[in-house]
């Protein structure tokens, strides 16, 4: 299992559920025993990049890492496949099977691939990553999530030369997910990253939250993690995966353009018409407090944007 | 058909009535802030509630003159004893000024909770606020423009601006338009809540201009001041009588 940089904090800023740790344990010694012997036999590893531990990374604030408790976090979601009601999702999520699930990995890479969920959880490594979440409209939670580095998953396919974008697509199935009955948005919902930013050590496929399996309301059971983004960038439950050369139309960016740009990387200087970006409601808190360019990550993604103009790349 | 000239007759008493009906909203938004009852994110509900109640107010204080014409027109309609008369309704008008003066109260609230909590009294980002979002502004204008009309709303001041304080209360059109844009700037794509408070606000502006292109008749001879001036009348002759009888 690989070290991740938050384990950096002691356990007492972590969690108080002592039922957590136990499952942790167990969840992570599984990934490292069945990892070694599936990544060897079934995905022969001939790394396109070496994913990089995210222990080499530093975090600038690590005060601001109390994880929100288990119902706060799985009872108020953003999830318009089910409802605009933020408080509502986690009702209506249960309607949804998540078992059995293939993900399709293709477009532009060596190995496309169709995989079960068992499967990947077996065969890459479950880290643990406490992450802020910040959402666009000015709301934000720290998670545990359990998953695995997208770069991981990113090897077992070998994206070719011309892969530039990873899109990625979620499920779309009106008859249990209620919300996508309505045009709110386009189904399913779309998102992406530029391949850098996928391969990035910090973005995760989360399977687990608070080391149960990921809730359906939390977007079981494959949801993606990119922690210095706008929560809007976090598909959930992932379908499809796919490798582009032309950057992909997303759904919120479709939505409304200049309000949701492609990057939504968390930005204090950006500001959105409706909600104030300079400061977020930290879930549990009552008073607003800053919030931090790329969400408190500059460290460790800034290089990533250097030559660009963040308030035209929003 | 008793109901109404039993409101009629114990106005006292019903003036309580409403006085303590209105204010339940408001205890009840601070027991589900001490009973942890405001949901997952208790700020966002604090604001949407106070806002939500404040519009609703609004809306009843506009919807007092046209309730009064029309429940007027059902009581002729239903030949009922009592009813048939505008000053039958008067106990609506002499209320009024309450259910306006609850609006200011759940405005006041909900600005509250913008600048203690939302806010977190950083006038930096209060300026920042003003200069990227339209929707600060017109709750701000609507905001602003309820306090001169809270502050003049004595029987002191009415007597003392005269046929001006008709002119000034006029405001609570520009403020009722503006709280509505106020909603619809804040809303996000793909949320109808707007719709129910814009519907009933436009309906009670509708009824002014029809009232004013004399579309609708709501009996000219009596415009609802008549009521509100009996009220400084009467307290003012009472005053007289208690002077004198020192």
């Amino acid at each position: 299992m690989g070290k991740t940089h938050t384990q950096r904090y002691s356990q007492a800023e972590v969690t108080p559920q002592a039922l957590f740790h136990g499952r942790r344990r167990i969840v992570s010694s599984l990934g490292l025993a069945l990892g070694a012997t599936f990544s060897a036999s079934v995905f022969p590893l001939n790394s396109y990049a070496v994913c990089q531990s995210a222990a080499v990374f530093t975090k600038s604030k690590s005060n601001f890492l109390t994880p929100n408790s288990y119902q706060q976090i799985s009872r108020y979601n953003n999830y318009y496949e089910f409802s605009t009601n933020k408080e509502a999702v986690h009702i209506l999520a249960q309607e949804l099977v998540t078992k059995p699930w293939t993900l399709t990995i293709d477009g532009e890479v060596k190995k496309p691939t169709i995989l079960n969920v068992e499967q990947l959880i077996n065969t890459l490594s479950i880290e643990e990553r406490i992450y802020p979440l910040r959402c666009v409209e000015g709301w934000s939670m720290v998670i545990p999530w359990q998953g695995f580095s997208l770069c991981q998953l990113l090897n077992l396919v070998q994206p070719t030369s011309k892969a530039r974008f990873v899109e990625f697509i979620s499920l779309f199935r009106p008859e249990q997910m209620i919300g996508q009955r309505t045009g709110a948005l386009s189904w399913p919902y779309t998102e992406a990253l530029r391949l850098d930013e996928a391969l990035h050590p910090l973005t995760i496929i989360a399977t687990g939250m608070y080391g149960k399996s990921i809730p359906a309301q939390n977007g079981a059971p494959l949801r993606l993690v990119v922690p210095w983004k706008y929560g809007f960038k976090s598909a959930k439950a992932i379908t499809h995966i796919r490798l582009t050369a032309e950057k992909p139309k997303t759904t919120w960016h479709m939505a409304a353009p200049t309000e949701y740009g492609f990057y939504g990387n968390v930005n204090p200087h950006v500001p959105h018409p409706r909600w104030s970006q300079q400061r977020e409601n930290r879930i549990g808190e009552l008073r607003k407090k800053p919030t931090l360019l790329f969400n408190g990550y500059v460290d460790d993604v800034a290089n990533l944007y250097k030559d660009m103009d963040l308030s035209l790349n929003y | 058909m008793q109901l109404i000239s039993l409101l009629k007759r114990q106005e006292k008493l019903v003036w309580r009535g409403i006085w303590l009906l209105s204010l339940v909203p408001a205890l009840l938004l601070l027991l589900r802030f001490y009973t942890h009852g405001l949901g997952i994110n208790p700020l966002q509900t604090l604001e949407k509630t106070s806002g939500n109640l404040a519009l609703l107010f609004l809306i009843f204080t506009l919807a007092v003159t046209p309730a009064r014409h029309y429940l007027t027109l059902i009581c002729i309609k239903l030949r009922c004893k009592d009813g048939k008369r505008l000053a039958d309704w008067n106990w609506l008008i002499r209320s009024r000024r309450m259910i306006g003066l609850y609006c200011f109260l759940y405005a006041v609230i909900h600005f509250s909770i913008y600048l203690f909590l939302d806010l977190a009294l950083d006038w930096q980002w209060f300026f920042a606020d003003l200069q990227e979002k339209p929707y600060i502004i017109s709750g701000l204008i609507s905001f602003i423009l309820l306090i001169p009309l809270a502050l003049t709303s004595t029987n002191k001041m009415m007597k003392l601006l005269g046929r001006n304080w008709r002119r000034l209360h006029k405001l609570i059109y520009l403020i009722a338009i503006s709280a509505i844009i106020h909603y619809w700037w804040l809303t996000k794509v793909g949320i109808y809540d707007p719709w129910f408070y814009s519907l009933l606000i436009f309906m009670l502006l509708a009824y002014r201009i029809l009232v004013k292109i004399k579309l609708i008749n709501p009996n000219p001879a009596d415009n609802g001041m008549v009521a509100q001036e009996q009220v400084v009348l009467t307290k003012s002759i009472e005053k007289r009588n208690k002077d004198k009888s020192k």
